[in-house]
């Protein structure tokens, strides 16, 4: 299993390489949910810096038919140099296509990938590898891995992909009720539904308005069962720097752990360390089922009442 | 180049005219939607679709409705639209096999496991992509058309101008919605649900968590205090009513009215309007006055307020339903006429909500103007006087001068138009 995270902040890019950060995603013009925005200049300073190790872009948007020329010049820029590039629209995967270009297109809806036979259909349209769902249990992604022949990628810490609206929700609520407050994704703007507990992250950027949770999934002690998949992502959108840092510190050093056997003694010191520098941990869905069924709905509605 | 229009006797019209493609929770909406002049209709089976809480169609049902639909020429979609999960995949090649010799017209899919099934079986019925999949650019058609989908249901954030150039240059089968509630976050990409109420969006269970109350907080700091507007999500519905006109222009194969979980009155009302909408505009297209009466008839139905949606400008506050002050009331719907006798003047109605002797009712068709009239007398089956009718379902006996018709709907009056 390679540890693949989000970089986010250039600066550090020495000190995850040395962690044996093994894959690098970057945020760029047409990302989405991205930490940094970089040029393709700069794209191509990472991945010389990076020597061996793979650069991937998020080219994850949904994209409006008139941004489609200029994605089509980007895709075409970033040919050659960047291993892969994390998508959600087909229309990526149509132009990379047409073109013949080279990358490993690594499919990524956030919410899709739920099941090992449809990324095996995605397999012969192009798809070359997959980030499978967060919001279903650990069994299920298991068993899309063994169901499923594309290398897949697993979250294995951060906060957790819920929503993106093409709206500008939090202006609009501004101009609705005259309050003031920052937008952007550093404003750390905290969302509580008045009927639930769970709090999330909300903020608003050039591509609508995002909601991510609050809390950071976290797998660190699970990776016995998670070293099947081909890659663990941690997730550091919304980490500051020292933070991201320190987890993905310890993650590397866990996963080195699994090669040289010293995992299972080395994660009962790690656990301490990561409840310390994360703020709230929690398990998302891995160990926790949906419903959808009129009856398992009305089930869980009584239960919840009483 | 799509032809949409012809000149006859020295008279534009409309050659290419849009499918009117409406929503069904039960077979007798199913037949309501075709009656009141829907060209298809689109329904969910028990399994493998969305919307869990419609009423949704037994194998049987979906049969009596093509059988119904075929004596209108008009046809049956089904939703097979939910995201598949490991344990949802058993039965699906059984299912459709079943669908199509049963007649249905086209499924709507948003997996593309299910997408190359049908595919695959060689299926006589259409192959439509859901909405669901957020489609949003040729580029994604044309991917979508290299699976060999036949038509593509785009996403409800396709501004007009967009839409413009995608008819243009595309060779596939476009639907797009023209009514109806919508999703805030991108449709298929929203895990509110699940995350807030672990109902599973995607599969049908969605709690409609976006048109919740929220508290903003920055940090531990709350934002809004207790006499603001809480923060919520809920938009209001869309509806293009004033933009039939461009979208038949454009080419636009079918028109899509969203709302399988609305009521029969909702559902004649809103088809009946966009289908004499469409059809006079068709006649005429040059000299169409779109007046304000297709819009007033859409709002005596209408749940929540009405917006363009993403179709032009883009949407702001002005489209967000921040509290329920922007709440439309609904005119109630009070009968459904099952016959009349022109003889004695005396129509035949099933009962449905209360009204009394006294009260003004607007009878409308889909076939004649609103007829507005006092009810006068009520009778009972036993042709007894009544003041009151409050059994629904119950049959009664209405004296009306004016001709009325089977399936024609009655709602009361709240307050002039």
């Amino acid at each position: 299993m390679k540890l693949a995270i989000q970089l986010n902040d250039v600066s550090y890019l020495y000190d995850y390489l040395s962690m044996g950060v093994d894959l690098f995603i970057v945020g760029g013009e047409y990302s989405a949910q991205n930490v940094l925005s970089l040029s393709i200049d700069e794209i191509k300073t990472v991945k010389e810096k990076c020597n061996d190790r793979k650069v991937y872009v998020l080219v994850n948007g949904l994209y409006d038919n008139h941004e489609i020329t200029g994605l089509e010049k980007y895709i075409k820029q970033l040919n050659g140099f960047v291993d892969g590039l994390l998508f959600q629209d087909f229309g990526v995967l149509q132009i990379v296509k047409e073109n013949k270009y080279d990358f490993d297109m690594m499919y990524s809806p956030d919410t899709l990938n739920t099941n090992g036979m449809t990324l095996d259909v995605l397999s012969q349209h192009g798809v070359t590898s997959a980030f499978v769902s967060r919001v279903i249990p650990l069994q299920e992604q298991l068993m899309i891995k063994e169901q499923c022949s594309l290398p897949l990628m697993i979250q294995g810490h951060g906060v957790e992909y819920i929503a993106t609206s093409k709206r500008e929700l939090l202006s609009s609520y501004q101009q609705a009720t005259n309050l003031k407050f920052n937008v952007d994704q550093n404003s750390e703007l905290v969302l509580k539904p008045r009927d639930s507990e769970f709090k999330c992250r909300i903020y608003e950027d050039q591509r609508g308005t995002h909601i991510v949770s609050e809390s950071r999934l976290y797998t660190l002690d699970l990776l016995n069962t998670l070293k099947v998949f081909d890659y663990l992502y941690v997730e550091t959108l919304m980490m500051k720097q020292m933070e991201a840092i320190e987890v993905v510190s310890i993650y590397s050093d866990a996963i080195k752990g699994l090669e040289t056997g010293k995992y299972n003694k080395e994660v009962k010191e790690f656990m301490p360390l990561l409840r310390k520098i994360s703020p709230e941990l929690s398990r998302g869905f891995l160990f926790d089922q949906t419903v959808y069924k009129l009856e398992d709905m009305r089930k869980m509605d009584n239960e919840r009442n009483q | 180049m799509r032809e949409i229009s012809k000149i006859v006797n020295g008279k534009r019209q409309i050659i290419k005219k849009p499918e009117l493609l409406a929503p069904a929770g039960n077979l007798e909406k199913l037949k309501i939607a075709i009656i009141y002049g829907a060209d298809a209709v689109f329904v969910g089976g028990k399994e493998f679709s969305l919307r869990s809480q419609a009423s949704n169609f037994s194998i049987e049902d979906i049969k009596e409705g093509v059988e119904f639909a075929k004596k209108y020429n008009a046809h049956i979609h089904v939703t097979c639209n939910i995201i598949l999960h490991q344990d949802n995949l058993e039965g699906i090649e059984d299912y459709l096999k079943t669908l199509d010799e049963i007649g249905v017209t086209a499924i709507i899919v948003a997996d593309p496991y299910i997408m190359q099934l049908a595919k695959k079986l060689n299926l006589s019925l259409e192959v439509h992509v859901s909405t669901q999949l957020s489609t949003l650019n040729l580029k994604a058609i044309e991917f979508y058309q290299s699976m060999g989908m036949d038509r593509i249901v785009l996403g409800r954030e396709v501004t007009y101008e967009d839409l413009k150039e995608i008819m243009a240059k595309t060779t596939a089968d476009i639907e797009y919605f023209i009514h109806g509630a919508m999703c805030i976050a991108y449709s298929g990409r929203c895990m509110l649900s699940n995350y807030f109420s672990r109902r599973d969006a995607n599969r049908g269970g969605c709690s409609q968590s976006c048109r919740w109350y929220y508290d903003l907080y920055q940090g531990e700091d709350k934002i809004n205090s207790d006499e603001d507007i809480p923060f919520s999500m809920s938009s209001k519905d869309m509806s293009l009513v004033r933009h039939i006109g461009e979208l038949i222009e454009l080419g636009v194969d079918s028109f899509k009215i969203e709302g399988r979980m609305k009521s029969l009155h909702y559902i004649a009302t809103v088809v009946s309007t966009y289908r004499k909408l469409i059809d006079a505009y068709c006649e005429d297209p040059d000299h169409f006055i779109n007046d304000d009466k297709y819009y007033n008839e859409l709002l005596k139905s209408a749940n929540r307020a009405l917006c363009h949606g993403f179709f032009y400008p883009h949407p702001s506050k002005q489209e967000q339903l921040f509290n329920l002050r922007d709440e439309h009331p609904t005119q109630e719907f009070v009968m459904r006429v099952l016959d009349y006798d022109e003889k004695k003047k005396l129509m035949c109605i099933e009962q449905r909500n209360y009204f009394k002797v006294g009260e003004k009712i607007e009878i409308f068709s889909p076939h004649h103007d609103n007829i507005y009239f006092i009810v006068k007398k009520i009778y009972n089956e036993d042709m007894e006087e009544v003041e009151v009718a409050n059994h629904p379902m119950e049959i009664l006996y209405i004296p009306i001068d004016e001709k009325v018709e089977m399936n024609d709907l009655g709602r009361k009056v709240q307050d002039e138009r």
